[in-house]
């Protein structure tokens, strides 16, 4: 009788354990123990060859590769005309260019489109032509929604065109810090005076700001 | 009889849970998050075969709910003594081995929300260092760096 009593709390117990696993997992690996991570991982090793893809820390630290040097009293014409074209500002000593929201993202989504990809090209090849030292990427929302939710949109917004900006621009993801700040910062009006919607203001408040800091001498 | 049982069962469950996210492992070193809010522990480094796992445990200490988040993409290690860097596994479809994941952009993301006092656990696989590697360093974005991590095998 005891024995079935342990028996019953142990295949309960189990059950349970399996079930906070499966909600608690929703997508990908279990845990780090997860049979399928443990065993994707060894392939993940045996496919990168002996060095196990270690890379120079000398290399890392002494410079951006693939960076022009360029400072920003002689930033080179091209580049410059690139900036124009971006509507890129100088703010302290940092490079800003402010994208609009609604030509880089769907309503409610964080996927780019296709269609910003110009732009976004067009932003790479101005930061590879300058000495970068750190990228910031901030998203903002207008205030339609509730705070907690515009937040998260902002900083998937901001994520999204940092994973862009590594995967198709080719820039070093360690250099760019992302930030979102929901409808905290507006640069218009969300409402008019007189408390009606204004979807200008609000249009302009959907953004992803951008700020280049540049390595000094 | 029933009580005892569910009683059993939940005692069961609770156990594994904690046994699995390593929960009651050891703190091998703590650091803040850059802005305070934040308290990550390195709970575990351990080599197996051929490959590293770090689990850190992140805890918000702030009096706020938060959120606290990263791309895998930019979590690594170095192994100062023989001077190399290494970023986290990938699987075959592009994805890194880590978890838990908020949503699969750059190869997967960390976020949570957590409420003030909260602890949530993030793991990561990466290819070992060297068999006379020691210590390795860990770099997780906007967190102090964790120096001389003591790695097990």
């Amino acid at each position: 009788m005891k024995k079935r009593k342990i028996w019953a709390a142990l295949g309960t117990g189990m059950v349970l354990f399996l079930c906070v696993q499966t909600v608690s997992a929703e997508e990908g690996y279990k845990g780090p123990d997860d049979p399928a991570a443990v065993k994707a991982a060894q392939e993940a090793v045996n496919r990168l060859g002996p060095d196990r893809g270690a890379i120079s820390v000398k290399g890392e630290i002494l410079g951006i590769v693939g960076l022009k040097s360029v400072q920003i009293k002689g930033i080179s014409v091209e580049v410059n005309k690139m900036l124009t074209d971006l509507g890129a500002k100088k703010v302290g000593e940092k490079i800003q260019v402010s994208l609009s929201g609604d030509v880089l993202f769907d309503f409610d989504k964080w996927n780019i489109k296709k269609a910003a990809e110009k732009t976004l090209y067009k932003l790479v090849k101005a930061i590879k032509g300058l000495r970068v030292k750190e990228i910031l990427i901030e998203g903002h929302t207008d205030a339609k929604g509730s705070e907690e939710y515009n937040l998260a949109l902002s900083q998937r917004r901001a994520d999204a065109v940092k994973a862009w900006l590594i995967e198709k621009g080719g820039l070093e993801g360690t250099k760019i810090i992302t930030k979102g700040h929901g409808e905290s910062k507006p640069i218009a009006p969300n409402t008019n005076p007189d408390g009606s919607d204004n979807p200008q203001g609000r249009a302009k408040n959907r953004r992803v700001e951008i700020y280049v800091s540049l390595l000094g001498e | 009889m029933k009580k005892k049982v569910a009683r059993l069962s939940l005692v069961v469950s609770l156990v594994m849970m904690g046994a699995s996210t390593g929960w009651g492992s050891n703190v091998i070193q703590t650091q803040m998050s850059s802005d305070g809010k934040f308290e990550a522990s390195v709970i575990s480094a351990r080599v197996r075969g051929e490959v590293l796992t770090f689990q850190v445990l992140f805890k918000n200490v702030s009096s706020a709910r938060d959120s606290f988040g990263f791309n895998f993409a930019d979590v690594y290690y170095t192994d100062i003594k023989a001077k190399k860097k290494y970023y986290g596994l990938k699987d075959t479809n592009g994805n890194f081995i880590a978890g838990p994941v908020h949503y699969w952009i750059g190869g997967g993301e960390f976020r949570q929300w957590m409420n003030p006092g909260e602890k949530r656990i993030f793991w990561i696989k990466f290819p070992a260092p060297p068999q006379s590697t020691e210590t390795v360093d860990l770099y997780i974005p906007y967190i102090l760096p964790f120096e001389g991590i003591k790695i097990s095998r």
